[in-house]
This record gives structure tokens, C-alpha cells and sequence, in this order.
């Protein structure tokens, strides 16, 4: 049984993510829907996989794949701190590590995912005196990485984790950081 | 100085700033330089760097004048994307920003870097072309003035580590430079906020705002030249040390 990290608090997963819904749940998190006042915000970054060669990207494609993403992530924030003025809150991104480390075939992707930690960290400055937290989870997407995990790829339950650990009272002064979950891959200095 | 000589530079956002002082130190290396603005000042800056320069005005969002831009040459060796939005250095906060601001920052720093990216690929010499974005403090730590300058300048991180990958089996190289420079930008961020210029020399250990020309220029040019060739999805940080944080 994991430490019931989120006992009491109020949870919002955006999207569709059921796996990291289920993963917040188990720590102790309430669910709850897109409206009223929240504890906790998480936003999951989603994209299209497939990998195409930036030359073979039309502006279309690039508006879906890139654009869209970080606009998304960007109402997502808003909507998040709406929810949590005069109580504080913790927000949570989560993206795909090859923003990190780089990525062929999946440049706006990976341009929109580090778009999103940058956002993190502005939103953290600018937020932090509403009493509001903003991180990200980097976790390893199977496929486009190159690197062999030292410790084995992660599960839903590490990213869940990790999520919750962020969502957290436990990570009180952790705010615009981004914790990597990807079994020892990127490494970052 | 990096030796140019012989080789086409296109530059985007060259009109001032840093982009005038990269386009002028460039051709001062021996570069012919398209210089490409939105602003008509860009033809003052092809005056100053001489050496055959030549300015297109070129707004980067539409991709019809970028591709005309790169048309200018057959074969370019190397881009810096350096165009920015005007709205870069009006302070803003995150919960006031509109979707209009959102499309100025990303279409100029984003959807630009695209196009330039679409144009300059077939104009790239073979196993050696150099693909420079400018980007900012504001992409690696966040910034509390411009959140949607610290995003897009975020992202182009993103965006020169995946197609430095992307490219790599071509021989072409993809860098991102992060400059702290005293611009005219920033001269107006210090008007705007009469404490701010205080402030953030004392986090510069070197004391100083670099000069585009002689502290920025220089090591964008590394990067353009034969001399980097082994040096590739990298952010180059040329800011008197005051990011010292990777």
C-alpha cells in the first residue's frame, strides 16, 4: 500500500489520462471535475507520436502538433489558478522527456514540450506569491529515445509517483522544477 | 574572429539588436549576409556589413517570405533565427495574456524557426550546414516579466535538440545561443522598470551587458563556422555567467 500521499486533497486530471487518475487515486486523491475549487491541477501533455521529418511537416500539421499543445497547456494553467486563487494549489505538467534530451521526427512535439516546462517555470515565478506550486514530470515515452534506461523503463505507477509526491505537502519548496522519471535515461546536469 | 569566408549567411530579425550586430560581424568574417526584417531598417544593416549583403524584408510568419528570402542563394550555410516578436519586451502577466499576444510570440519565434528550418534544408551544403535559433535566459529559467517570451524561447530549446537529431545524419548542425546583451530592447525593459537595470547587474558575476557586437556576435559565429563542427543541439550561453544552473 503507498504512503497516502494526497489523503484529503482535491485532484484534476486533464484529458483523458484514466491510468494517472487511477495512479492519484490510489495515493489518497478525491477526483474531481473541471470546475470549482481545487487542491490540485495535473495537465498531461499530449501529442502525436508518429514520427514525421520536420521537411515533410506542412504548417497544418506544425499548428496541431506544436501550437496546439502549448495552448492547451497555457488554458490548462489559467484555468488551473482560477480554481485556486485565495487558497493556493499545486499544478502539475507532465510531458514527454525527449523534449529533454531531443527527439527526430517529433520536433514540434518536442518544441511544444519545452515550451510547456518553460511555461512551468514562468508560471512558478509569477504565481508563487498566490501560494501556488507549478512542476512538471518528465517521463519517458517508449520509442523515439535513444538512450537504454539504466533502470528500466518507468511504469504508470513510478510516473503516478512522482506526480503525487509534487502534488503533494511533501514538496513544499519545489516549484518550476522538472523531475525526470525515465529509469535513469537523460541524466540532466 | 570564426573565418566566413566564402560562405551565405541568411539572418532573421536583422533589422537591430543583436541580429544587426550578427549580420554585420558575420560579413566582417567574410560572409555575403542576406539580412531579412520585417522593418525596413534591415537595409541600413546590409549597408553596414558590406561584403556584398543583401536585405530582403521578410516577415517570417508567412512562409511565402521566407522561402523568397532563401531563394536569394542556392546554397546558404548557415541561419540564425533570430527574430522575435515586438511584444518581447512589454511586461505582462501570465493571467492577462491573450490569444492575439500568444500568436504574435509563437508565429514569429516558432512557426518563423519552421519555415526557416522548411527553406533552408535544400540550401544547405552537404554535410555541413549550421542552423543557429536565438533564444533566452527567459527559455531556461522562466520569466517574471514575459511569460509568453519565456515559453516560445523555451521551445525553440525543444525545437533546436530534436532537429539537431533530426539532421545529424546529414552533417548539419542545430544550436541554440542564449545571449544577455544590452539592447534596445532591454534599454526599454530598464525604462519601463527604473529598478530592473540595477538589479540584474548585480547577477551578472562579469558586471556587465554584453555588446552584441563584440561579446554576442562572436561565439554565434563559432557556431556558423567549419571550426563547430562537432557541436550540435548544444545551448550556447553567453551572458557574463549569470546561468550557470546546468
Amino acid at each position: 500500500m503507498p504512503t497516502m500521499l494526497l489523503s484529503g486533497r482535491t485532484v484534476h486530471v486533464s484529458g483523458d489520462d484514466l491510468t494517472l487518475a487511477h495512479g492519484l487515486a490510489a495515493h489518497g486523491a478525491e477526483l474531481v471535475g473541471p470546475d470549482g475549487p481545487v487542491d490540485v491541477v495535473v495537465h498531461v501533455v499530449i501529442g502525436d507520436l508518429v514520427e514525421v521529418p520536420l521537411a515533410d511537416t506542412d504548417p497544418d500539421a506544425w499548428a496541431r502538433r506544436c501550437d496546439r499543445v502549448i495552448t492547451e497547456a497555457i488554458d490548462a494553467a489559467l484555468a488551473a489558478h482560477a480554481r485556486m486563487v485565495g487558497r493556493g494549489g499545486r499544478i502539475v505538467f507532465v510531458t514527454p522527456s525527449f523534449g529533454l534530451t531531443g527527439a527526430a521526427g517529433l520536433v514540434p512535439l518536442a518544441t511544444a514540450a519545452e515550451g510547456v516546462r518553460s511555461l512551468a517555470k514562468t508560471a512558478a515565478r509569477q504565481w508563487g506569491a498566490d501560494g501556488i506550486t507549478v512542476s512538471c514530470v518528465a517521463r519517458r515515452v517508449a520509442g523515439p529515445e535513444v538512450a537504454i534506461p539504466t533502470f528500466g523503463p518507468p511504469s504508470d505507477d513510478d510516473v503516478a509517483n512522482t506526480v503525487a509526491l509534487l502534488a503533494s505537502e511533501h514538496s513544499g519548496a519545489v516549484t518550476g522544477a522538472t523531475l525526470v522519471v525515465d529509469g535513469g535515461t537523460v541524466l540532466v546536469p | 574572429m570564426s573565418d566566413l569566408t566564402g560562405k551565405t549567411i541568411l539572418v532573421t530579425g536583422a533589422g537591430a539588436g543583436i541580429g544587426r550586430a550578427i549580420a554585420v560581424a558575420a560579413a566582417r568574417a567574410g560572409a555575403v549576409v542576406i539580412v531579412t526584417s520585417h522593418h525596413d531598417n534591415g537595409a541600413e544593416t546590409a549597408e553596414l556589413a558590406g561584403n556584398g549583403a543583401q536585405w530582403v524584408k521578410c516577415d517570417v510568419t508567412a512562409r511565402d517570405d521566407v522561402e523568397a528570402a532563401f531563394a536569394r542563394a542556392e546554397v546558404i550555410h548557415g541561419v540564425v533565427h533570430n527574430a522575435t516578436s515586438r511584444l518581447s519586451s512589454v511586461p505582462a502577466k501570465l493571467l492577462d495574456v491573450t490569444r492575439e499576444q500568444w500568436r504574435d510570440h509563437a508565429d514569429v519565434s516558432l512557426l518563423g524557426a519552421y519555415h526557416c528550418a522548411h527553406a533552408a534544408l535544400p540550401r544547405l551544403p552537404e554535410g555541413g550546414g549550421r542552423f543557429v535559433v536565438m533564444t533566452s535566459p527567459a527559455g531556461m529559467e522562466g520569466s517574471p516579466m514575459n511569460p509568453l517570451y519565456g515559453v516560445v524561447k523555451g521551445g525553440l530549446r525543444g525545437f533546436a535538440k530534436s532537429l539537431a537529431r533530426e539532421w545529424a545524419p546529414l552533417g548539419h548542425t542545430v544550436t541554440a545561443v542564449s545571449p544577455l546583451a544590452a539592447t534596445e530592447a532591454l534599454t526599454q525593459a530598464f525604462a519601463n522598470d527604473p529598478t530592473l537595470e540595477g538589479r540584474l547587474t548585480r547577477k551578472v558575476p562579469l558586471g556587465w551587458f554584453g555588446d552584441p557586437l563584440r561579446d554576442i556576435a562572436p561565439p554565434v559565429l563559432f557556431l556558423l563556422s567549419d571550426d563547430s563542427r562537432y557541436v550540435t543541439g548544444q545551448t550556447l550561453v553567453v551572458d557574463g555567467g549569470r546561468f550557470m544552473n546546468l
